[in-house]
């Protein structure tokens, strides 16, 4: 995982990783790969051409030994689950247009991450030893490894030893540093015994479990437990120029060979306890401040990357409404007996054209192809727009946590995806981003704190955001709005009715632009002329928090959504 | 084609392994459910499980490799051969294990028009999909959680009549499909529907194991595992063939076990103390105390075996708040405790709490 830096910084990496491996292909994967060029498959044009079936290779197949790249915030679901597939066997098995064959794919993975983007999702993230940061400082003084250096230390790599104790320490220093899956030891098993055989040992001590930590466990830590190793606390001077933020570390190998260090002892002269503290204050050493919530953060998008996002193609699902001429490769699904119906009044012409050539009974040309049209059920997303400030606090936050408790037991039984939005003293947050586990996001609803300003206008902004991705997504959406509209604080922070007031009509306007369907209901005891105004600009339905029963609001919330049969293609 | 990690050298996961070993024993149990975080072994222990099924008879030729047995349940393509006085031979083949991967097409799970011959020779002809495939197998289905829902549907259709159904792009296909249905995914990830929930016997929540020597040892059997392949699944050769016959003792034996009525009393009165709706719960529960007794060598049915497997049958079962994320356990717990327990010392020797599928896996 390459996370954040300049495309020019990433672009470097790259060129400085594949100087390392000469020789060993580098494939990118474009992120609207169809999945016959990802795992291989007919290849459609020289079939047609040939009259006869003829397979290509994938992109991942043809990386074989070496390299791909992804870019994070744009590969499709399916990608990313071939690609876990593939890690994980070794292999790619093509299985489709009439073709069964097993291709050899060992490769290593490099996925960019944008610092804002969209993460790679939690099944990728698993697989791939290193997470590394561009944005940290790197060491001039740095100098990659020659390759003959590497070459002989793949030779060693085979004998290199890991004994008990430093399994040991490994599988504790996960442990306490709040990491469960087996994979991520494993993987920093492997990076300990890479990094003892670059350095020419084939033996594991102590230097190569520390590396490990700071490589493989630190950049996923989710817990710091306390560091009681005084022996450690020299870690981070010492260790300034393999940090994994630096572009130093940012080697595959963990290569920091112009780092000239005493030998440590081997590990099997120490007890494990001990040797798992080198390993948790290893990865505590190599943490900066605060990195840990960021780093909870990031998971929990990773989660989220991992559910159904709204990224696959529409046109390739649900029920066919009708064909249009178009390219099956762009991962549409041919329709054969609309393509063959319009080829079959030009096979004479056709035939008389090319002569009386063997093989092909029906000539087909690319214009001939047709493509389905589709019609799916969107998914329906809904997201909430919960007013947690002091104010509302007051006119009953409650209530409208148990209406929206209500709206998510009926969303449950449509299979609906919501999101939070929570709005308080100056800022607004996606406290929930679209999910189908509606029980985290009643968890999420039930532990808002409240308290402070009503930054409408804010929350209203981050609302569009959502809507603009649904939109993308072509899926459909509504934006439920609990608010007593009381807002007093503008778009900058600052106090203020006034400005507030203005702000937050005009980010309404920009909600009611986009075309969003919300329900603005109002949670003040009395009605507000403010609240109503709000209501209108944004083009949607107003309603009194008292007015109705909360099951009556539940079932109002359902009627805005739009119909949910979009056509496409 | 890879090693796979033996089913025997997999580290606790008790329950996971006696649901599969189970559904195993009688496929009619109805499938399996593995709920749990990342890295649990879930997928692992589903393709572990491949090499522990006992081979089948199937029709030589036959597309759908159906049983020289069954007549009735056999494709129109071996009725026609039958027709015409063909005779059909017969040929041992392993049980299969299909993957359904994440993203599969509908074409590709249900079959569609085969596009080769269609473009090269203008033939009108059926490509099975996978779940001709999985047809007397398993089909595979991770992170199930996140199927798309077109293909939920094709699935349950599909499970209720044991019958692959293909109309269209001018094709008239039908074809005989029963599988057992092995699921895994992560609840956080997202909900599973109620419908597909209903269509698994068994279910199982996998958790990472707490224990520290647990997890060394995990991560040892697996670091082996991938070093040296060979070597390991060598090393595990012996009780993967004490464990694979085992199963296949079982199958044959798993319908001449006995179920005194007591037993089916006690199961009746469960399912209506914790409200399951209709017989499947204790049909299930009957089928999968049957399978254990016969994984066991016993001839009759327990109430120590109801008791072992009535939470892998019916934790998925009961009706529950949607809302609500503690788990249904504690309910099933308390219901066996007021109806089972007292009675249950009474009816069991302690040898036979003894011999469970732990001791008996490694």
């Amino acid at each position: 995982m390459l996370r954040g830096g300049s495309p020019e910084a990433r672009e470097r990496w790259l060129d400085a990783l594949r100087a390392l491996m000469p020789g060993a292909p580098m494939r990118r994967v474009p992120s609207a790969i169809t999945e016959d060029r990802l795992v291989g498959g007919l290849d459609f044009a020289a079939t047609i051409a040939a009259g006869r079936p003829i397979a290509e290779r994938g992109v991942l197949a043809s990386a074989h030994g070496g390299t791909i790249v992804l870019d994070a915030g744009r590969t499709r679901r399916a990608t990313w689950s071939h690609v876990a597939r593939a890690l994980d066997d070794g292999e790619v098995v093509v299985e489709r247009d009439g073709i069964a064959e097993r291709h050899e794919a060992s490769f290593a993975a490099v996925a960019l991450e944008e610092e804002d983007g969209r993460p790679a999702p939690a099944a990728f993230a698993d697989r791939v030893a290193f997470h590394v940061d561009l944005d940290g400082e790197s060491d001039p003084d740095y100098r990659a490894p020659e390759v003959a250096d590497l070459a002989a230390a793949r030779a060693r790599l085979r004998d290199v030893t890991l004994d008990d104790a430093a399994m040991r320490a490994l599988v504790q220093g996960a442990h306490e540093l709040g990491i469960g899956a087996t994979r991520i030891v494993l993987a920093a098993m492997a990076v300990a015994r890479a990094h003892a055989a670059l350095h020419g040992r084939t033996v594991v001590v102590r230097d190569d479990l520390s590396a490990a930590a700071r490589l493989v466990l630190a950049p996923r830590a989710l817990a710091l437990p306390e560091c009681e190793d005084s022996d450690a606390q020299d870690a981070p001077q010492t260790d300034a120029a393999d940090r994994p933020r630096s572009d130093a570390d940012a080697q595959p190998q963990g290569a920091d060979t112009s780092r000239d260090r005493e030998e440590t002892p081997p590990s099997n002269d120490e007890s494990g306890e001990a040797l798992a503290s080198v390993v948790v204050c290893a990865a505590r050493a190599a943490l900066p401040p605060g990195l840990l919530t960021a780093s909870a953060a990031l998971a929990g998008r990773r989660e989220e990357s991992t559910g159904r996002a709204g990224d696959e193609r529409p046109t390739t699902r649900g029920r066919q409404v009708g064909t249009r001429r178009g390219d099956p490769r762009t991962g549409a699904r041919l329709d054969i007996v609309a393509t063959l119906r319009a080829a079959v009044p030009f096979q004479s012409m056709r035939r008389r054209e090319s002569g009386a050539n063997a093989g092909a009974r029906v000539r087909l040309r690319a214009d001939d192809l047709r493509i389905r049209r589709c019609v799916s059920h969107a998914a329906t997303t809904t997201v909430f727009v919960l007013d947690a400030s002091g104010s509302a606090a007051l006119h009953r936050l409650a209530e409208a946590k148990g209406a929206i408790e209500l709206m998510l037991t009926e969303g449950y039984a449509r299979r609906e995806r919501v999101a939070v939005i929570a709005f308080r003293g100056t800022t607004a947050e996606l406290v929930l981003p679209p999910t189908h586990a509606l029980a985290r996001a009643r968890r999420a609803i039930a532990a808002l704190p409240a308290g402070g300003g009503t930054p409408l206008a804010t929350a209203l902004d981050l609302a569009l955001v959502i809507v603009r991705e649904a939109a993308r997504d072509g899926s459909s959406l509504s934006t439920i709005i609990l608010t007593d509209g009381r807002a007093n604080v503008a778009r900058d922070g600052k106090g203020g009715r006034g400005r507030a007031e203005s702000d937050a009509l005009d980010a309404a306007r920009r909600l009611a632009a986009a075309g969003a369907s919300t329900v603005f209901i109002d949670t003040a005891p009395r009605q507000e002329r403010f609240a109503r105004e709000v209501a209108a600009a944004m083009n949607g339905r107003y309603v009194m928090l008292p007015a109705p029963t909360a099951q009556g609001l539940a079932s109002l919330a359902l009627s805005t959504h739009a119909p949910p049969v979009h056509a496409h293609g | 084609m890879r090693l796979s990690f033996p089913f025997s050298a997999i580290v606790g996961q008790d329950e996971m392994k006696l649901a599969l070993l189970l559904a195993a024993v009688d496929p009619s149990i109805g499938g399996v459910l593995i709920l749990g975080d990342r890295g649990t072994a879930k997928s692992t222990a589903v393709r572990a499980l491949a090499s522990l099924l006992p081979s089948m008879a199937v029709v030589q030729g036959c597309r759908y490799h159906c049983d020289p047995k069954a007549n009735g349940a056999r494709c129109t393509e071996c009725h026609e051969r039958e027709a015409l006085g063909h005779k059909s031979k017969t040929r041992r083949a392993h049980v299969p294990v299909v993957d359904l991967p994440l993203g599969a097409t509908e074409d590709r799970v249900a079959g569609a028009l085969d596009i080769e011959r269609a473009l090269t020779r203008g033939e009108k002809a059926f490509e099975p999909g996978l779940l001709a495939r999985a047809h007397r197998g398993f089909l595979y289905v991770d992170e199930i959680n996140l199927l798309e829902d077109h293909l939920v549907d094709l699935l349950l259709d599909v499970a209720t009549t044991g019958e692959n159904v293909v109309e269209r792009e001018g094709l008239s296909v039908r074809h005989p499909a029963r599988f057992v249905l092995v699921g895994t995914g992560n609840p956080e990830e997202g909900e599973l529907r109620p419908q597909l929930l209903d269509r698994f016997g068994l279910s199982v929540e996998a958790r990472t194991p707490a224990d520290i020597g647990e997890r060394i040892e995990v991560v040892r059997r697996r670091d082996e595992f991938e070093r040296t392949p060979e070597a390991f699944v060598e090393r595990w050769r012996r009780a993967e063939t004490t464990l694979r016959r085992r199963v296949a003792r079982a199958s044959l034996r798993v319908h001449s076990i006995e179920v005194p009525d007591y037993v089916l009393e006690r199961a009746t009165t469960l399912c209506i103390t914790l409200g399951v709706d209709g017989s499947r719960g204790e049909l299930t529960l009957l089928r999968a105390a049957r399978a254990l007794a016969a994984f066991e060598t016993k001839p009759v049915v327990t109430m120590a075996m109801l008791e072992r497997i009535a939470m892998l049958v019916l934790r998925h079962r009961l009706r529950r708040n949607p809302l609500d994320d503690a788990g249904s356990g504690a309910r099933i717990e308390r219901a066996m405790a007021e109806i089972f327990r007292g009675r249950v010392q009474a009816a069991t020797s302690p040898q036979q709490e003894a011999s469970g599928v732990t001791s008996a896996s490694h």
